[in-house]
């Protein structure tokens, strides 16, 4: 859970009844929070009602009965189109129309809003650079020039441009290629991070959810199974069903959801030095740590921003008095936001077990050894933790 | 070109021009009005069916003695009403086909970016129904050169005089010279509202 999410609801589903005129019941008293600044993410198998959930937020559905507030008021006390362009929404196949340009697709919200030509133009820029589609090349382009990927960001972007409080999101990815989907999950993780807007997202791919969910909502006809955090939910599934669909079992599988920032890492004590260390000052430092790789001291090597510049290899008979530096490698490291599962290939790939955490100022933010891992598996098999199953 | 042949075309194009220009603005709002109602939109589009199927002489010969009692048996008048019910047809059902058939996946971003009724109609949906709406003008004033140069008969004057004028006197120059100006004028029509359609396509996007 990031630091962005509070414990503040946003928006609060009450004993949520949808029945449709042809008399299918697509959601059954679902009582669900959803906190500021969270993604929740809502998954289950097909027509167990999440998109439907999704719909009754933004009104495209109204519930038979219960109550939906948003910032603490009854959404049907609201007009309903003011009520949509505080919630940013994208769909599957996005819905970019096709007669505007890039730039006009993402300037409707704004438009809607009243705002003034300039700031619509302003807006607009802004947002199609944050989704990596400057103005200038993308602005004047047609929905039908751009790939399913770019097509995909501005629809993003177009969410975006209303400045919502909330993104409502359908399946977005779904209709994407593997690589290109892998891409914008990646893309949409870091805009979050520097957003904090709270985030509703459907999805049918787990993957997906638990990359992507703050928490994970499974429902299963028409009923909310269980919303918990990722590793919660692997911990302590609530029944068989939630068991079953988060592949609870599958511990390789598992390590593609968590990521290395939910593993408790090591973060004090870390060989560590500054590239004006002798060797000799660098052997203290990993001694104190005790981390060491087989019979192999390393040190891990900061420039003066923190910034890791690599490793260097303490073993090779070098003159005490002289700096680590003259030995400097490059260091294999892994993002916080990366799934274990990454962590664990590069590990391999490089033959190590430690492997660095960095965030994207590639600035040190602790170590990952096998050893973690390991006790990670061990704590998921016993279920350590569970307080309360819903 | 002779004058009286130029008054005959112009006669003929202000005929056409204003039956299917009052055409479109009954057809396309009425389009609109039942899209939305697929009940009363079959129902319209069946009578509109069964107008289509009289032939235009019999038309006119219905009408005579109708519009005789107010005066305007013949001529301008009831060459108009019959142009006018013609094209009604194939607007209507272009548009109504048009608006139906805009992807509802776009309808319904629109509407959850939070979009009224009436500013979806105009901005998404008329756009994206436009090609198919313009074609049904296209075809109704086509059709329109065709069935207005029948309105000779009827005293309504226009190129069809001289068709009709060749058939009496066994003239062929007089029955070609009428039927390959109406030809002519019929595409040159379709042509020219053809240009104009692309122009406004072009300009939201829609053809490159």
């Amino acid at each position: 859970m990031t630091n962005t999410v509070s414990r503040e609801t946003h928006i609060v589903l009450e004993n949520i009844w949808k029945r449709f005129d042809n008399g299918s019941v697509a959601v059954r008293n679902l009582s669900l929070d959803v906190f500021r600044g969270e993604t929740l993410v809502l998954i289950g198998p097909s027509g167990c009602g999440k998109t439907t959930t999704l719909r009754l937020v933004n009104r495209l559905v109204e519930p038979s009965e219960g109550r939906i507030l948003f910032d603490g008021e009854n959404t049907m006390d609201m007009n309903p189109d003011k009520l949509r362009q505080r919630m940013g929404y994208v769909i599957q196949g996005i819905g970019l129309f096709p007669h505007m340009t890039v730039e006009d697709n993402v300037s409707v919200v704004p438009k809607l809003k009243g705002l003034d030509g300039r700031t619509v133009k302003e807006t607009a820029a802004r947002c199609l650079d944050l989704v990596g589609l400057p103005v200038q090349a993308w602005g004047k382009r047609w929905p039908r020039e751009l790939s399913g990927g770019q097509r995909q960001r501005v629809g993003v972007a177009r969410a975006l441009a209303g400045d919502p409080e909330v993104i409502l999101m359908d399946e977005p990815f779904g209709a994407l290629d593997p690589l290109t989907r892998e891409v914008l999950q990646d893309e949409l993780l870091a805009l979050k991070e520097r957003l904090g807007k709270t985030i509703l997202f459907v999805t049918h791919d787990i993957h997906e959810a638990m990359k992507m969910g703050d928490r994970v909502a499974i429902m299963r006809g028409g009923e909310l199974v269980q919303a918990a955090e990722p590793l919660a939910l692997l911990s302590c599934p609530a029944d068989n069903f939630v068991a079953d669909f988060v592949g609870s079992d599958n511990h390789l599988a598992m390590f593609s959801f968590v990521k290395v920032k939910d593993v408790p890492l090591r973060t004090e004590n870390l060989p560590v030095v500054t590239a004006e260390a002798t060797f000799a000052e660098a052997r203290s430092v990993v001694e104190k740590s005790g981390v060491r790789y087989g019979r192999k001291r390393f040190v891990y090597i900061l420039d003066a921003e923190g910034r890791v510049m690599g490793y260097a290899d303490l073993e090779s008979g070098r003159n005490p008095s002289d700096p680590v530096r003259i030995a400097l490698k490059a260091a294999p490291s892994v993002a916080r936001e990366s799934s274990v599962h990454d962590a664990l290939l590069r590990m391999v790939e490089n033959g190590v077990i430690n492997l660095l955490v960095v965030d994207e100022n590639r600035r040190m933010k602790g170590l990952l050894t096998f050893g973690d891992l390991n006790g990670l598996i061990e704590s998921q098999r016993k279920g350590d933790g569970c307080i309360s199953k819903p | 070109m002779s004058q009286p042949l130029l008054a005959a075309l112009l006669r003929h194009l202000y005929l056409v021009g204003v039956a299917v220009s009052l055409a479109v603005l009954v057809a396309v709002p009425l389009g609109i009005a039942c899209s939305g109602r697929p009940r009363l939109a079959a129902g319209l589009l069946y009578v509109n069916g069964l107008i289509m199927t009289i032939p235009s002489v019999a038309l006119y010969g219905i009408m005579m003695p109708i519009l005789a009692l107010v005066g305007r048996g013949i001529g301008m008048v009831p060459a108009m009403i019959a142009l006018f019910l013609y094209s009604q047809l194939p607007m209507l059902r272009n548009t109504i086909v048009g608006l139906r058939n805009v992807d509802p996946a776009i309808v319904d971003a629109a509407q959850g970016m939070g979009m009224n009724r009436l500013r979806i109609l105009f901005t998404v949906r008329l756009p994206l129904a436009f090609p198919l709406i313009m074609a049904g003008i296209r075809s109704s004033a086509v059709m329109g050169v065709g069935v207005a140069a029948i309105a000779a008969y009827i005293g309504a004057g226009g190129l069809g005089t001289y068709i009709m004028l060749g058939i009496a006197n066994s003239n062929r120059e007089l029955i070609l010279t009428g039927a390959v100006t109406t030809t002519l004028v019929a595409l040159a029509l379709d042509l020219s509202l053809g240009s104009v359609q692309r122009i406004l396509e072009r300009r939201v996007g829609m053809s490159k």
